[in-house]
């Protein structure tokens, strides 16, 4: 062979290379639009590089095979966080944005996104109000960053924002430390918020033997009342939107854990509920809920997450560790159950295995049809289970192809 | 073929002083132009005496018997010249820089088939791609840029001049490729003194090693290693200013000066600077409403960069006593405004980074130290660098540059840091030619750092003034066997780490305190490269390295405060293959080549922030993770003397997530949970690119001794997504879309290069460029480089 043969065959060798690579280029996967459904399901997916994307499918049946977002549902990059309001289903997040966007169905019952705008900074809350407004809450997060709060006005419908208010101080919330914000919930003209006082530097928490709430006249958002109850401890835990639900009535039930596992830094008193009586500014003496009196006999638990479900009950994840076997912010040994707030009696939930919980983070539930869904890690796996508040007894459903659940709604 | 050779003796004789029986001859070996020709075999005739002379021209020839001696030089692809030399007794002999000259009528031929030192580099058995920078001295783009264009390469930037950007090979990025200059490892030089303020005329050429890193290169690199040469030519003087759109100005000064003594001064400068006030397509919001508007036409209005630095060598080279001593100083300095977040959604108009680096240096290098075929190489650096960044502003800003008044200060995180780093590093080399197939490579890299970092807007915060320290040693052992058919290198390299900072235990008790934590950890690396010359003009190479990255303080350790400590993180850890066929043909007027490679790597044990359930705060750092890569590239290229050349290369890279169960940090029920990306392709990453270019260049045209050049070169990255690829619905996803960018340049020349014109226009087309999602690069730019530059 001589040189020239050589080269011109050494050349089509690397050109003809480089055409199969440039051909085996990966076809784009067939588009399933988000049809018609019951529910919508966030999916939160961490890959391999340690990303979350996030992916919202319309779901028809929970208790089904398998829930994918392989070549379905909506796909969102950054952090994001699911609340619904009216018949809309919101996403805050982005990257290094806090773009809001709705999710709502279409006249065919088709999944879209109406209604693009950004909030200033990271939001705290974000809640229903009335009149289809939402009312959202944005605090710095140490006293260098900023002393005022910041009120956003929601318009559900078009998903746009109406009004700030950013005049009001964060004090009085701020008295023995910087608030940590653990709820809010409108009821009646006022807006209630729920917060720990959490040192912002070391994170300790100081002054876990009170509850602390304030209360906002809506929708001029200034200050109505500054409640305080020794009763129990602070009310809700960190992060996790867990402080305050409200029933039919419009009463507010207050949620108060103080357990290491759901990020206290000690724990001063036992689990119990408050109630403020719709409207009111201040607790309802004549109710409280003993919650570690009352489950004394089955392990003194001590709640970590609630859905309100109707006629007083509630679904409530529990911690089962004693506060000497638990560790800070582990959320470990989590139990299921359903908790009557009037009656003020807890049952634990038969057919949901102990498992970890989804601490610092929303509790991911639902309420439809006279179930309660909610999603349990397992071994090998993360599936919905369907639980009767009537029988406290539970059904294993789909199994969810996703790293956690940032989000259940019926819709 | 004719080739003249001129010898001249442009030093007199030195006598130093006897040392032994048998004495040394050392010089330089230059061409016309007084750039160091390489790689020149010399030896005595009639006995078994014989060196090859080091890429920046010098030689040092020993064991010569006293008398009248003939030295003869062998260049390749030419006839052996000769030199008489009376060697007196007393042993040392400098006969200071040999003038190899061409005949000019044929200078063409001589530059074609006498391989550059960059060609010798790539010949080697690893799989390295060498940008050979001294065709490149009239380009106005940094030395990151030009790195782009080689095969397997992604840089990938966030904007323009003084954006973050990131290197990338074979998909390794981060602190899993790590960047040398003139093997001293320079990851902790600072921000100001990068690849990306440094011109081209600061460097010789740059060595990519793609997996497999030489002994010699002594760093815990996962990926890949990137070497800067710089220039080592004895007297000259490089000197150019480019102005360019956006009001972009670049100087850079590169010169060296030798005295007939060896007395020695280099210096290396640059100052950079732009506006990078183009225009980009982005979102824009309204203040009020908060509303979003839409995407228009903007122009970016904080981001202009700035940028400084030099380095000074003074010393001696080339003497008897040494090869090099020289003592240095690098000072550098830049200040960034930083226009966008993560996308061009997150607009800032306050936040500024900035870095200052101070760094002495001391480095010596002998051949044949005590005995003949030994050669022993240190170096010592101290590097302060000071790193700033500041974001206090309680304004939100939009694409407009409108401000509106927030209740929160810091656009993105409010912070006013001043990050402290201060380095220790120590390198010695020391090799031994045991005969003409053999030789021994030991090399260790000894360094330690402490970091101390104080935030003045949170001067509360508990991790301020806490020391965080790492000591490494890298210590490797090469061996290689060389024959005219084939060479091999095998090596292993064993790295040693020790680390400490400080953790707060018992917290929130009566006992809370604050401790030194101390940790160790050695792992051990090895490989082997080799290559086989199938015929004179086709290589086979194979090169294998199990490599690994150790762990750094704030990995083992957490944040000190809340995050967990692991200190049983192992190393990441990566099996490397690289199988390539290269073929370089050179004929009179013709030289060809083309090379294909195959890739293949396999790396486990990421050390990643574990994976939690709950967004639990005190989640630490674990071994995650195994990603597989295959892929293949080739390039190819012609040169028709030196009037034409054509070239280009295609890269193809898959790399997939191999992990099939994710362990879950504090777990109650199960340890593991389903991957759910296992077996896809890893996202945000290019699968698919390629580059071409091709130039004229015609002489003698209008006055004598000039040269007009007209050069093309193109790059194609084939689309992408920034999520996995099968998950969420086709008109969701995010994707970062197919890109072809142009480059034009025509370049005048006048007196054989003394001075020099060069306009480019970059972004022809004028394409929205991007290398990452939503993060546009600059749109079609204009810029003129004039450049002087004396040799002798």
């Amino acid at each position: 062979m001589n040189k020239t043969i050589k080269i011109m065959a050494f050349a089509a060798m690397c050109v003809s290379a480089s055409m199969g690579f440039v051909a085996c280029n990966d076809s784009d996967d067939d588009e399933v639009v988000s049809k018609n459904g019951k529910y919508v399901v966030n999916l939160g997916i961490t890959g391999a590089d340690n990303v979350t994307v996030y992916y919202t499918l319309s779901v028809d049946n929970l208790m089904g095979e398998t829930i994918s977002a392989a070549g379905q549902g909506i796909e969102q990059e950054g952090y994001h966080d699911f609340t619904k309001g009216g018949s809309t289903v919101f996403s805050i997040g982005g990257m290094g944005v806090n773009e809001c966007s709705g999710f709502v169905r279409d006249a065919e019952g088709n999944l879209t996104m109406n209604g693009n705008f950004v909030f200033d900074n990271t939001l705290n809350e974000i809640v229903e109000a009335d009149g289809n407004k939402m009312i959202a809450l944005d605090m710095p997060g140490n006293a260098e960053v900023g002393t005022n709060l910041t009120f956003y006005h929601v318009n559900q419908a078009n998903c746009s924002i109406e009004g700030k208010e950013t005049s009001i101080s964060v004090a009085p919330m701020n008295e023995c430390d910087w608030p940590s914000i653990t709820g809010m919930a409108y009821s009646r003209g006022y807006v209630y918020i729920s917060y720990m006082p959490m040192n912002s530097n070391t994170y300790a928490t100081e002054f876990t033997d009170t509850a602390y709430i304030c209360a906002y006249s809506y929708p001029d958002m200034k200050l109505a009342a500054h409640i305080k109850d020794a009763r129990t401890g602070n009310i809700g835990t960190w992060n996790a939107s867990n402080g305050i639900v409200k029933d039919e009535n419009g009463d507010l039930y207050l949620m108060s854990s103080s357990a290491i596992g759901n990020g206290f830094s000690k724990a001063t008193k036992g689990a119990a509920f408050l109630r403020i009586k719709n409207g009111a500014l201040e607790t309802d003496a004549d109710y409280f809920f003993d919650f570690s009196a009352a489950t004394a006999q089955i392990g003194l638990y001590r709640p970590s997450h609630i859905l309100y479900l109707g006629g007083g009950l509630a679904l409530v994840e529990v911690s089962s560790l004693s506060d000497e076997e638990d560790a800070r912010w582990s959320d470990l040994s989590r139990k299921t159950c359903i908790v009557d707030l009037y009656n003020k009696t807890v049952c634990e939930v038969s057919g949901i295995p102990v498992h970890n919980g989804d601490g610092g983070r929303r509790f991911a539930a639902t309420y439809s049809d006279g179930y309660a869904y909610l999603s349990i890690q397992e071994e090998g796996g993360r599936y919905i289970y369907q639980v009767d508040p009537k029988s406290a007894t539970a059904v294993r459903g789909a199994k969810l192809s996703a790293t956690f659940l940032a989000g259940l709604f019926a819709l | 073929m004719k080739i003249t050779l001129m010898l001249l003796m442009a030093l007199a004789v030195n006598v130093v002083y006897a040392q032994s029986s048998t004495g040394t001859i050392y010089g330089r070996i230059v061409d016309s132009d007084g750039q160091a020709l390489y790689p020149v075999a010399i030896a005595v005739e009639g006995t078994s005496v014989g060196t090859q002379n080091n890429a920046d021209g010098t030689f040092v020839l020993s064991g010569v018997k006293p008398g009248e001696v003939m030295l003869r030089f062998f260049i390749l692809g030419s006839q052996p010249k000769q030199l008489n030399v009376s060697m007196s007794a007393s042993g040392k002999v400098d006969v200071g820089d040999v003038l190899l000259e061409a005949d000019q009528t044929e200078i063409d031929e001589v530059m074609v088939v006498s391989k550059s030192a960059a060609r010798i580099e790539q010949e080697k058995a690893f799989a390295v791609s060498v940008v050979d920078l001294s065709k490149m001295y009239n380009v106005s783009a940094p030395i990151s840029k030009l790195l782009g264009a080689e095969s397997s390469v992604r840089i990938r930037e966030d904007g323009g001049m003084g954006s973050s950007f990131s290197m990338s090979i074979n998909g390794f990025s981060g602190n899993q490729v790590k960047f040398f200059m003139d093997g001293i490892p320079m990851d902790n030089f600072g921000a100001s003194f990068s690849i990306a303020n440094f011109s081209s005329n600061m460097a010789e050429r740059i060595d990519v090693y793609k997996g497999v890193i030489p002994v010699a290169l002594g760093a815990d690199a996962l990926g890949g290693a990137v070497n800067v040469v710089t220039r080592h030519n004895a007297n000259y003087l490089d000197a150019s200013y480019s102005i360019g759109s956006f009001n972009t100005h670049k100087v850079a000064l590169n010169g060296a000066l030798t005295s007939d003594r060896g007395l020695t001064v280099r210096l290396n400068g640059f100052y950079n600077y732009s506006d990078n006030d183009y225009k980009v397509y982005a979102q824009v919001i309204d203040l009020k409403t908060n509303a979003k508007m839409g995407n228009k036409w903007v122009r970016r209005f904080h981001d202009d960069y700035s940028s400084k630095g030099m380095r000074l060598e003074i010393g001696f080279t080339g003497r008897s006593w040494c090869d090099y001593l020289l003592l240095g100083l690098i000072m550098s300095e830049n200040n960034n405004n930083v226009q966008t977040g993560a996308t061009m959604d997150a607009v800032y108009g306050g936040v500024e980074t900035s870095s200052k680096s101070l760094i002495p240096s001391i480095r010596f290098k002998k051949d044949d130290i005590f005995v003949d075929g030994l050669s022993l190489s240190v170096y010592g650096t101290y590097a302060a660098v000071d790193n700033y960044s500041v974001d206090t502003l309680a304004y939100k800003y939009n694409w407009l540059g409108e401000r509106i008044a927030t209740n929160n200060r810091g656009e993105f995180a409010l912070n006013d840091t001043k990050i402290m780093s201060r380095e220790w590093q120590g390198i010695a080399n020391i090799s031994y030619v045991i005969n003409e197939h053999q030789n021994l490579t030991l090399n260790n890299v000894a360094s330690t750092i402490e970091r101390v970092s104080h935030d003045y807007a949170n001067p509360n915060n508990v991790m301020n003034d806490i020391e965080q320290n790492l000591s490494k040693n890298v210590t490797g052992l090469g061996y290689q066997v060389k024959f005219s058919k084939w060479n091999a290198n095998f090596f292993g390299k064993f790295f040693n780490l020790k680390t400490s900072t400080y953790k707060q235990f018992d917290a929130y008790t009566d006992n809370e305190r604050w401790e030194k934590v101390n940790a160790s950890k050695q792992n051990l690396g090895y490989g082997a490269a080799l290559t086989y010359f199938i015929i004179d003009d086709m290589q086979l190479k194979a090169s294998y390295e199990l490599s690994c990255r150790m762990p750094e303080a704030v990995e083992m350790f957490g944040d000190g405060l809340l995050q967990k400590s692991n200190i049983n993180l192992k190393p990441e850890k990566s099996k490397n293959l690289n199988i390539g066929l290269g073929y370089c043909h050179l004929a009179s007027r013709h030289k060809i080549s083309a090379d294909v490679n195959v890739i293949y790597r396999n790396a486990d044990d990421f050390i990643r922030k574990g994976v939690s359930l709950s967004s639990n705060p005190t989640t630490g750092y674990e071994n995650l993770g195994n990603v597989v890569t295959k892929g293949v590239e080739a390039s190819a290229r012609y040169e028709l003397a030196s009037a034409w050349h054509i070239g280009g290369n295609v890269t193809y890279q898959k790399i997939t997530d191999e992990e099939k169960w994710v362990k879950i940090s504090n777990s109650y029920v199960g340890s593991t949970t389903e991957n759910i990306t296992y077996g896809q392709k890893l996202p945000n990453i290019p699968y698919l690119f390629a580059t071409a270019e091709t130039g004229w260049a015609f002489t003698d045209v209008v006055a004598k001794a000039s040269q007009l050049t007209v050069d093309y070169s193109m790059s194609y990255v084939h689309e992408y997504f920034l999520s996995f690829t099968g998950l969420g619905s086709a008109s969701t996803k995010k994707v970062i879309p197919t890109q072809v960018s142009h480059n034009v340049a025509v370049g005048y020349s006048m007196q054989n290069g003394r001075y020099s014109v060069n306009a480019e226009v970059g972004n022809l087309t004028n394409e929205k460029l991007y290398d990452n999602y939503k993060l546009q690069k600059p749109t079609r730019s204009f810029s003129i480089k004039l450049r002087y530059f004396i040799s002798r």
